[in-house]
């Protein structure tokens, strides 16, 4: 027993090594999607607690945070965006990081139509995000009662398996090595970031078909498969904010201005999520003295297909335009 | 009571209320096995053993095929346009019902039999029944293989555990790297037969063929050496089925515990080959048409078990021909090339059986069958092209590999093959096994095909 115990140990630490070795040549070769979310989760996180002298404001949640520019918010912020977090995510974060951050007097909190049925532990496509959280912060505890995904997010650290084992088989490593040309996913924006790139109305329209549609679905697979998911969301909402005005924080709730025919067509398939969203939120409005702006239907952001990088995403020009609306709003210097 | 309590969760964490199905079934078995055991009488045993039977075959057929023989007889009402009331059952089919109530009847019937001693440790009787490596796809264990075990004292023995570890490895290398990657080119055209013409439905088929080998076996690998690593010797299951010469040699390697169950169960009493040509030919008709209900509610698996009924009929037919055919007639051919026939012959007979547990109806199944050879009108590609070049290089080498080490399997072990290699070979393997697994397999979520049974 003791002889296959120290052979185990052997070939686990030979594999780890073979692991990092493989994760390196895919990484150089041919960047996972995936672990490139990782790696943006980790530098976020990093810059953040390096800046937390000067940092003033974050805005934090999925990536409808990105909606926020704190340039032209004229405020020291800083946007945490994980695309795909969750609330549950959110909250732990918030609670990791605000001790650190002395000088954060503002936290800006992204509302999403979907927001309330969103578990990234409960949704097999979406787990890896929940292993990137525990990979990414440096803490040894973890959401209650998620300690599978905990000690398998410790573990990417050394044993870089979500790096590995790719959707793709490999196919785009191997392809790059190789010089083989891969299909390129079709490029369907005009412009670059720094132009504000943009979509063309017909391809915006159908993107914001097909996320409504994906969103939509989500939330439905959620609520089946955890009929109490609703509750537990909404508690953590909370929860968060009852510790962040505990710290005398400012929290500002917002939905970002999302393109005309994603609104629409979520409305279409389910108009009941969005309407409970915003019960939900009055309701915390009552207990706790928060602020909301549901930017969702903007006239003037909305209908311009310009400031859109797809449907439910405002590109630079956007984002720009969105912050100084919200900066008129919430006056930041009272 | 660890195992029984791990077995037990681990039924549980599918659908925790249908634990209750599995106990239900367990005391029954237990209390009918310990009177059978105390009655000297022999038409009381039969009662208790009748009551066993229809206890587990009842469940069986409320849960699986209640709905099936329903539907059934109201297809048939309505073509007289009689009105026909009883409602379906609305019930989901518990994982591993199929397997854990045949499990449990051979030991009813061993006991009848007086081959089996009746088992009167309840904790012990039930892990047999739940035992979970095996529980939810076989192999159909006997009690007097598996209950003695559970009373050996059980020691970590190092190269046990090593050979476990590596047949599962295997197995999750079956299963991911081949049998998931199959799926998708298989379910492209099975889902929609009628988009496809000629050679797309000629991959396919053969795809399936290997599709549900590799599941299936893949699944017994894993089950057998996770059951090894505890020290718990399982059944095998497989013996390289496409390398049978017959179809009688098929189904001597092909899910031998559920063959060899059928044919102590109910092909030996039925007679056997023990009664005239035509009863003969009779039993194993039945046998075949109940193994093809066994796989599945759906007249699909009944004809496919019926072609397997057909072919068997013919083979002991052509047999008596063979025999009287003189010496020479015989030795036309070299024995090598002679077998290989066989064996090309007999994988084709199968392949064409597969359509039919393949295919989500009769309609399908037969518009395959008569598509086969209809040229290559193509509206949806080869369907291939959902796999891609590369999905296929992966399949291809992985097949390919897996049949080298099935050809290396017919002189010796594979893993007293590696065990007698220096410990870099060894190493080198085992870490390629679990590499390829990893940077080749299909991950997320895919079902065991043999779990819908």
């Amino acid at each position: 027993m003791f002889r296959f115990l120290i052979k185990v140990t052997i070939f686990l630490l030979v594999g780890t090594i073979i692991i990092n070795t493989l994760a390196y040549i895919a990484e150089s070769a041919s960047p996972n999607p995936a672990s490139q979310f990782l790696q943006l989760d980790q530098k976020a996180l990093r810059s953040l607690l390096k800046h937390s002298s000067i940092t003033k404001a974050i805005a934090i949640g999925n990536s409808h945070t990105f909606a926020i520019s704190f340039d032209d918010l004229d405020i020291e912020g800083f946007p945490i965006g994980r695309a795909g977090g969750d609330w549950f995510e959110t909250s732990f974060i918030l609670k990791r990081v605000i001790p650190d951050l002395k000088e954060v007097d503002t936290v800006f909190l992204p509302v999403s139509y979907f927001s309330f049925y969103e578990n990234n532990a409960a949704i097999s496509e979406r787990e890896i995000r929940r292993l990137h959280l525990y990979a990414s912060l440096p803490s040894w505890s973890s959401i209650e009662g998620d300690y599978y995904h905990f000690l398998l997010g410790k573990s990417l650290s050394f044993f870089p398996i979500t790096t590995v084992v790719r959707q793709d088989n490999w196919k785009g490593v191997f392809y790059a090595m190789f010089h083989f040309a891969p299909a390129h996913a079709q490029n369907l924006a005009i412009g670059d970031e720094a132009q504000c790139q943009y979509m063309k109305v017909s391809e915006l329209t159908a993107h914001a078909r097909s996320r409504a549609t994906e969103h939509v679905q989500m939330a439905w697979d959620l609520n089946a498969k955890e009929p109490e998911l609703y509750l537990e969301v909404y508690d953590t909402l909370a929860d968060t904010i009852q510790f962040l005005k505990e710290r005398n924080i400012r929290v500002i709730l917002f939905t970002p201005p999302y393109y005309e025919a994603y609104t629409l067509h979520y409305q279409d398939l389910d108009f009941g999520t969005i309407k409970q969203m915003k019960a939900s939120i009055k309701a915390i409005q009552a207990i706790a003295d928060i602020e909301y702006y549901d930017f969702s239907t903007d006239r003037e952001i909305s209908m311009n297909a310009q400031l859109f990088s797809d449907s439910d995403h405002l590109n630079r020009c956007g984002r720009s335009l969105f912050s100084k609306k919200l900066k008129d709003i919430i006056r930041l210097d009272r | 009571m660890f195992l029984l309590g791990a077995s037990y969760y681990f039924y549980m964490s599918w659908k925790a209320e249908y634990i209750l199905l599995i106990v239900v079934s367990t005391l029954i078995d237990y209390f009918v096995a310990l009177e059978m055991g105390r009655s000297e009488s022999q038409s009381r045993r039969k009662k208790l053993l009748f009551i066993s039977i229809l206890s587990n075959l009842g469940f069986l057929f409320a849960f699986k095929y209640f709905n099936f023989f329903n539907d059934s007889v109201r297809s048939l009402f309505d073509y007289f346009n009689i009105f026909y009331g009883v409602p379906a059952f609305q019930v989901l089919l518990p994982v591993g019902i199929s397997f854990y109530t045949f499990q449990t009847l051979s030991y009813s019937i061993d006991v009848y039999r007086g081959v089996q001693k009746p088992e009167h440790h309840l904790g012990i009787f039930a892990l047999y029944v739940s035992f979970f490596p095996q529980l939810v796809a076989g192999p159909i264990e006997r009690s007097i293989h598996l209950l003695p075990q559970f009373y050996q004292k059980q020691e970590f023995v190092y190269r046990r555990t090593i050979d476990g570890l590596i047949l599962m490895g295997w197995g999750f290398f079956k299963k991911l790297v081949i049998a998931d990657h199959l799926s998708v080119i298989v379910n492209n055209v099975y889902n929609n037969p009628t988009d496809f013409t000629g050679i797309p439905l000629w991959v396919a088929t053969y795809f399936f063929a290997f599709q549900i080998y590799c599941d299936f076996s893949g699944y017994s690998d894993i089950a057998i050496g996770a059951a090894q690593v505890f020290g718990f010797d399982l059944m095998k299951n497989f013996r390289q089925p496409y390398f049978a010469t017959s179809i009688n040699d098929f189904w001597r390697r092909w899910h031998i515990s559920l063959s060899t169950w059928f044919r102590d169960y109910l092909y030996v009493p039925l007679g056997g080959n023990r009664v005239s040509q035509w009863r003969w030919y009779s039993n194993m008709m039945v046998v075949f048409l109940v193994s093809g209900l066994w796989h599945g509610a759906n007249w699909t698996f009944v004809v496919w078990g019926a072609l397997h009924g057909i072919y068997a009929i013919i083979s002991v037919v052509f047999a008596r021909f063979w025999t009287n055919l003189p010496e020479r007639s015989k030795n036309l051919l070299h024995p090598h090339f002679q077998t290989i026939i066989q064996i090309f012959l007999t994988f084709h007979l199968v392949c064409f059986a597969w359509i039919f547990f393949r295919a989500n109806s009769l309609g399908d199944a037969l518009y395959i069958v008569t598509h086969l050879f209809s040229g290559i009108e193509i509206s949806r590609g080869y369907g291939l092209e959902v796999g891609g070049l590369y999905g296929l290089s992966i399949i291809v080498g992985a097949i390919a590999l897996m049949e080298i080490v099935h050809l290396l399997q017919q002189q010796q072990s594979m893993r007293e093959m590696l065990a007698a290699k220096p410990i870099w070979v060894r190493w080198g393997v085992y870490y390629a096994l679990v590499i390829s697994i990893l940077m080749f397999g299909k991950f997320g979520i895919t079902e065991f095909v043999y779990f819908q049974f």
